[in-house]
């Protein structure tokens, strides 16, 4: 009987103990949930640097946020139906004061965040998409008009086709997988790695970091990759037509292009066809151009 | 006309003077013959007006005096001769003669690498822009600035190096152009994020 009673007292208690444990943790975190009424074609933008953001766009015109924000930090957010703002106030001198936020905004509207230590992701807008972060992981999912992602430490990885697209790291490595008419993609040691298509006019630079290219490329592509010291993979579906100009040691298929007549200078740029059956065929036009890294050329 | 002289007061001919045309454009266009030639010899860029008025100028301008004296292309050729004379000795009395701003090209320096000036000029800006910025900036934060940079300039210095030893190496300029405009990017992206840690 008396161990009925001290399981009926412990069964009382434990919810008690974690619940008060939950409650301390709600307190140190406090949850957020907000809303505001937005045109479709309205702007938002969003601070937080610490932490994440997660951008969802839905067919409704407003915003909802839903999120915490740890102690000591404030949520701020406010605007009109053209318009909001919102983001964490103090996080910026605070690396440990972290924000989770939860961001749905009408598909179409123009969206624009930025964090520094913060994970960004978004997925669903079809608007104009302008993401920064600093070391932050970068996850841009859909087709948005316009998308231009930036970080400098963290991985940047665009999934889906916008219209046009700027994806930039400085030592990040930046992956992208879509079809863009316009594309540049820019980083000082980070790869860049492009399995996409079809490609219209894009341009690749790195200093350091390797490029991989496995896309197909329209009839009319103007493909161009520039690296200091990196070395340039194109890999493309068997038969594109294209016109290749490099000035890099390169390779065709596992056949090494013929050496340069003057060694130890640098070659001049070298121009050869890939899969034309006549000179007036339309083809893709590629250029390479590396300082001192190699070019291999393969079909898929 | 007629096989005898009309005088002045003839009525005929003051009739005739009046059913001749205000304008009589040349033949064919002397003027772009003459500007070509007037470039080949790189003469300084001539004032358009009203020293030496274009064909349709010369062409649309009212006649005064005589009505009809010489062929319009005649007169605007003589303007171009007398201005490409008047030009040319003031070229060859010119000491010493600088460059038409059209063909300025960068000035080489003694170890053949030409110049970046404005490059050099904007990286040099936004470098001190960053620098008063960077304290504001977390350790971490700041460490990957100056790695990327430093990785920028080395890369940089070698395609410098590589232009001196070989002035006429294909393309060798550009990867320097290259390499200054990654830089440039690259710091004003430093200075944004630097910027917004301020806010």
């Amino acid at each position: 009987m008396r161990r009925i009673l001290r399981r009926l007292a412990l069964a009382a208690v434990l919810p008690a103990l974690l619940g008060s444990g939950a409650a301390s943790t709600l307190d140190a975190q406090q949850r957020i949930e907000r809303r505001w009424p937005l045109a479709a074609d309205g702007a938002v933008k969003i601070f937080n640097f610490v932490g994440s953001v997660r951008v969802i766009g839905w067919d409704h015109d407003s915003v909802v946020v839903t999120g915490t924000v740890a102690e000591g930090m404030q949520f701020f957010g406010g605007g009109g139906r053209s318009g909001v703002k919102l983001g964490v106030e103090g996080s910026a001198s605070r690396p440990d004061g972290a924000a989770v936020l939860v961001v749905r905004v009408p598909a179409t509207a123009d969206v624009w965040v930025r964090g520094a230590a913060t994970d960004i992701e978004t997925e669903g807008l079809i608007g104009t998409v302008d993401l920064g972060t600093v070391s932050g992981r970068l996850v841009a999912v859909g087709s948005p008009r316009a998308l231009s992602v930036e970080t400098m430490d963290g991985t940047l990885d665009v999934r889906g086709s916008p219209e046009t697209l700027r994806a930039k790291t400085a030592s990040g490595a930046l992956r992208w997988e879509g079809a863009a008419s316009d594309a540049l993609l820019v980083s000082v040691s980070g790869s860049l790695r492009v399995n996409a298509g079809p490609l219209g006019r894009a341009r690749l630079e790195t200093i350091s970091g390797s490029v991989l290219v496995d896309a197909a490329l329209r009839p009319d592509a103007d493909l161009t990759i520039e690296t200091h010291s990196g070395n340039v993979e194109v890999v493309l579906p068997k038969g594109t037509p294209a016109r290749v100009t490099t000035d890099a040691p390169t390779t065709v298929n596992g056949s090494p292009l013929a050496a340069p007549a003057d060694a130890g200078k640098r070659a001049a740029p070298r121009q050869f066809d890939l899969n034309l059956k006549s000179s007036k065929a339309s083809a893709a036009t590629i250029v390479v151009r590396s300082f001192k890294g190699a070019a291999f050329f393969r079909d898929r | 006309m007629t096989d005898h002289l009309m005088s002045d007061d003839d009525p005929r001919l003051r009739d005739a003077i009046e059913r001749l045309p205000d304008e009589i454009p040349p033949g064919r266009d002397l003027w772009p013959g003459i500007r070509a030639q007037l470039e080949a010899e790189r003469v300084v860029a001539l004032p358009t007006a009203p020293t030496a008025p274009t064909a349709p100028e010369a062409a649309a301008a009212p006649q005064r005096g005589r009505r009809v004296s010489l062929p319009v292309g005649w007169v605007a050729a003589a303007a171009a001769v007398l201005v490409l004379a008047t030009a040319t000795v003031t070229w060859r009395l010119r000491d010493p003669a600088p460059p038409p701003v059209a063909q300025e090209r960068p000035e080489p320096l003694s170890d053949g690498l030409v110049t970046f000036a404005s490059y050099e000029r904007s990286a040099a800006e936004l470098t001190l822009l960053l620098e008063q910025r960077a304290e504001r900036l977390e350790p971490a934060t700041r460490a990957v600035l100056e790695r990327s940079l430093r990785t920028i300039d080395e890369a940089l210095q070698e395609a410098r190096d590589a232009l001196a030893r070989d002035p006429a190496s294909p393309g060798g300029r550009a990867f320097v152009e290259a390499a200054w405009r990654q830089k440039i990017d690259f710091l004003r992206r430093a200075n944004a994020v630097a910027a917004l840690r301020e806010g």
